[in-house]
């Protein structure tokens, strides 16, 4: 089952998907104060916010970006991200990605995988959106993906990549989200991206030490009862787009994250699970049901609130200092699976020879992947340069109080 | 669900479906638990949980249904989720080939990270799209008599076809096979066990609080 491909109408702009093409800087500064439209003190706060963010676009200054992007509301709406969220990238107005032809994005290896993903994204798209128009931005969605794929040929899709990207190409539209998502999968999605799940997953051992370092209980809690990391997983590599219903959440967190290190949305993680702390230790200790509790994330979580407190979580904890913990974590797990691994070879072979003493071969530890995994966490924790800024960036958005507020 | 609520019953099975990426996995379980179904259920990523509770000749049966992401590079992670399973549902597509011949190696991996006693069942979805068949029921039945499979069943979870059926059959035979066992309940009480003695730990110690 695949999307019609016939010529579909350019898909018309409609609420979170509206974003004037090309709309300059200085007409948002005008239109400005009509957009808002609540109470009058943060009608004002935000117009002063998004004066400051238009200035640093047209300055394109990335260190206060970072700071209005991670401060309250973010960049406060898409006409803002879309100009906003390029910059804060690096990315210029020349950047462009040629488009291959059909035939090249077709025969590539994940295509299939995609139509299905995009076939099923229903419903990551606004609910009144007619459907011919939604058809016409899952056809988009589609090119977009296997555009960003066929330009990085080290990069493999994975089921959630779609997320992200119909994220972006609802806020600022086809040519930009290609040349936005170039750029993220090359730097804070490219752990997901390799061929494996390995570094992922060890990004994921980062959250029971992050949550320990504030409540040892709860980590204590949460490891008795087995429940894994799977259950942040879609976080994770999603950026919570799978997961949160309102979009506005979503690229609210979106402008947080890109702002952020790679490791910010597992500090979001964190803070999730550190927020809902009663009801976990209040359900019973088992993975089914730890899982399912954490899994499904209230529709009402106070997402601003949360957003500074996995900031704070960076800025006391950062990776650096969580990475021994995360290291024992991964060791643990290497091991457990060569043991497995031992016991099945040995089942194995006692089915194959009727033979009861097998010695089990334990593989090396220290393989070359293994290092790999390590130097090249290591190149977040130490590397510094991405690391210092945002710490910089996070220390002074929290220190701003014309924007928390 | 209810979390709080410590439910008695009779039996408590762990049941997990695996196939290819779009084969119906989601659907077939939401079909199940709801009677509802939906066309578009977005991708699964990572797993999924539901628990159903079914009630066979007055006995109380609790299943825990772990619905799994289909695609390969999510396997290293649903595999440790197969371990500990009851039984396993192995679906594919009726109308995709690839969907079936993949069918071998999930076998593969069930037969290494499940225990033997593991009882697995073919289930072929989609069985409303006859007129796209590409696989007989006749090829599936030898499959599944082949690889020493419990049963196949071919079910559609949009016509809610052989859906409850098929859940409802294989539970019959996990009672039937753990008739005169109690080692599931008294895992629990267990782990129950070990929560109470962790929250007189918890009054004691206190906990540093997060602001």
């Amino acid at each position: 089952m695949t999307i019609s491909r016939t010529p579909s109408p350019a898909p018309p702009s409609r609420n979170s998907c509206e974003s004037c093409p090309n709309s300059p800087a200085s007409r948002l500064r005008n239109n400005y104060k009509r957009s808002s439209s609540s109470p009058a003190g943060n009608r004002q706060k935000r117009d002063l916010k998004g004066k400051a963010i238009l200035e640093a676009v047209d300055k394109s200054d990335v260190v206060t970006l970072k700071q209005l992007a991670i401060s309250r509301e973010g960049f406060i709406n898409n006409d803002l991200r879309k100009l906003a969220w390029p910059k804060l990238l690096g990315l210029s107005e020349n950047d462009r990605i040629e488009r291959p032809s059909d035939e090249v994005l077709h025969a590539h290896k994940d295509y299939n995988q995609v139509v299905l993903d995009v076939n099923r994204s229903v419903k990551r798209f606004p609910p009144g959106m007619e459907e011919e128009v939604r058809l016409s931005y899952q056809d988009i969605l589609i090119d977009v993906i296997m555009r960003v794929l066929v330009n990085n040929e080290g990069l493999n899709y994975y089921q959630g990549y779609h997320d992200v990207c119909v994220t972006f190409l609802l806020v600022v539209g086809e040519e930009l989200t290609v040349t936005l998502m170039d750029k993220l999968s090359k730097s804070h999605l490219r752990e997901f991206m390799d061929v494996n799940m390995d570094r992922t997953n060890h990004m994921l051992d980062y959250l029971f030490p992050i949550i320990g370092m504030v409540n040892s209980e709860l980590r204590r809690f949460l490891e008795l009862s087995e429940v894994g990391t799977i259950f942040a997983l879609s976080w994770l590599i999603t950026w919570f787009g799978h997961v949160l219903n309102e979009f506005s959440s979503i690229v609210r967190l979106y402008d947080f994250f890109i702002a952020c290190h790679p490791l910010m949305a597992v500090y979001m993680g964190a803070a999730v699970v550190l927020d809902r702390k009663n009801e976990v230790m209040d359900c019973q200790c088992e993975m089914p049901f730890v899982h399912s509790l954490l899994s499904n994330i209230p529709p009402e979580i106070p997402l601003e609130k949360l957003v500074s407190q996995a900031g704070l979580l960076y800025i006391r904890f950062p990776p650096e200092t969580v990475e021994l913990e995360a290291r024992i974590l991964l060791e643990n797990r290497k091991r457990e699976q060569r043991e497995r691994d031992a016991r099945i070879a040995e089942m194995k072979l006692k089915r194959q020879n009727g033979s009861r003493i097998v010695k089990s071969k334990s593989a090396d530890f220290h393989s070359k992947s293994d290092k790999a995994m390590f130097y090249s966490v290591i190149k977040w924790t130490v590397g510094g340069v991405v690391a210092a800024v945002t710490v910089a960036a996070v220390s002074k958005s929290f220190g701003l109080n014309w924007v928390v507020w | 669900m209810d979390s709080d609520e410590v439910e008695q019953f009779d039996y408590l099975f762990k049941i997990v479906l695996i196939g290819d990426a779009g084969v119906g996995k989601t659907c077939i379980v939401q079909r199940f638990k709801s009677g509802l179904f939906m066309e578009q259920y977005g991708s699964t990523i990572g797993v999924d949980f539901t628990m159903k509770t079914i009630v066979i000749d007055d006995k109380k049966i609790k299943l825990q249904i772990w619905d799994t992401a289909g695609q390969e590079r999510f396997k290293t992670i649903t595999q440790s989720y197969y371990r500990s399973a009851h039984a396993v549902l192995l679906v594919y597509d009726i109308t995709k080939e690839k969907s079936f011949e993949n069918i071998e190696k999930w076998l593969e991996d069930v037969r290494k990270y499940t225990g033997n006693n593991v009882l697995k069942v073919l289930i072929g979805n989609k069985c409303d799209l006859e007129q796209a068949r590409r696989i007989s029921t006749e090829k599936a039945k030898l499959f599944s008599e082949k690889y020493n499979m419990f049963s196949m069943i071919e079910v559609s979870a949009k016509d809610c076809c052989n859906i409850n059926e098929s859940f409802i059959n294989l539970t019959k035979e996990l009672v039937s096979l753990h008739s005169d066992s109690k080692f599931i309940s008294n895992d629990i009480n267990l782990v129950l066990g070990e929560r109470e003695r962790q929250t007189e730990e918890r009054g004691r110690y206190g906990t540093r609080e997060y602001r």
